[in-house]
């Protein structure tokens, strides 16, 4: 089939009529577009400190069980918490310190991400 | 000349985030993508939604791009992919469509005595074109879009709208043809 002819008419009749974007909105969709790659890559690595703190939490029951005093009980058996706890409070301690640094800095980078929508959306 | 360096070279400063790369980008193709995504849509207000739901996917993939067809096609497909989506979500006919008599029409009127030249003559002959384009269905519109006013040769077309290289062209013959019949109805001298 032969290709038809461009009508230079219908070009300009076409090219006549204004688009109905806004005049920014490149500008906004940029923006909206890197508040999603940095929102994807916050996600990514949220998901990796959590990742690392639960690693982190698994080595040491490793290193508990495997190093803990076998006169306690405590290497074989885990049904008593408490018992444990109170057997290693600086290892207890070392844990608590961890998890509290990993909320206390996932809240501080939920309280910028707020304060950068705040600032965007005004 | 060779498109491909210049555009690795876009698409790495996107892909790397430097400043004001993806805006650029977007500037450059935005009038494409609203010309793609308003012919298939026909309203304004999703012509916009959707235009920015484009590049944003366009963002999102880009590294998925493979440099294997023009950036222009690529963009537009996904243009052309979201505004099929979204009408076979409305499952609604286009606001303004021909009828059956127009469709008839079609059939019985030779494309080559078609002188839209002379139909120019003035801006509101202009307008009841851009009136007779804006009333074909929702496919030929955007061919017809694509081929006289952004002048895409018929591969990138094919490209675009995933069809076949003759369904296009048989397409455009026939738009063309409707939109004879539909300014003659109108008493457009279209000779």
């Amino acid at each position: 089939m032969k290709t038809p002819g461009r009508s230079v008419a219908i070009a300009r009749a076409l090219a006549s009529e204004a688009d109905g974007l806004p005049e920014d909105f490149a500008v906004q969709v940029a923006s909206l577009a890197e508040a999603g790659a940095e929102a994807r890559t916050r996600s990514w690595g949220d998901a990796a400190l959590l990742a690392a703190f639960l690693a982190m939490v698994g080595i040491c029951m490793v290193g508990w069980r495997t190093y803990g005093s076998p006169e306690s009980g405590i290497g074989r058996d885990f049904s008593d918490l408490l018992v444990m706890a109170a057997s290693q409070p600086l290892l207890m301690i070392g844990i608590a310190g961890v998890g509290l640094i990993q909320v206390l800095s996932y809240r501080g980078r939920v309280m910028i991400r707020a304060k950068e929508v705040e600032i965007s959306g005004s | 000349m060779n498109r491909e360096p210049d555009e690795r070279a876009r698409v790495r400063a996107v892909l790397d985030r430097r400043h004001g790369a993806f805006e650029a980008l977007v500037r450059d193709y935005q009038k494409l993508c609203w010309h793609i995504v308003f012919r298939m849509v026909g309203n304004p207000d999703d012509a916009r939604d959707l235009c920015q739901e484009t590049f944003l996917r366009v963002h999102r993939q880009l590294h998925q791009f493979r440099f294997e067809c023009p950036l222009k096609a690529w963009i537009g497909r996904i243009a052309y992919t979201i505004a099929l989506r979204h009408l076979e979500r409305q499952r609604a006919a286009p606001s303004r469509c021909l009828d059956d008599q127009d469709e008839n029409a079609i059939e019985s009127i030779p494309d080559e005595s078609f002188d839209s030249e002379a139909v120019l003559a003035d801006e509101q002959q202009a307008a009841r074109l851009r009136d007779a384009v804006a009333a074909l269905p929702a496919v030929p519109r955007t061919l017809v879009t694509l081929f006289h006013l952004e002048e895409l040769p018929i591969p990138e077309i094919a490209t675009i709208t995933g069809m076949n290289e003759s369904t296009i062209k048989s397409h455009l013959f026939r738009a063309r043809a409707s939109l004879r019949g539909w300014l003659q109805r109108r008493g457009v001298n279209s000779r």
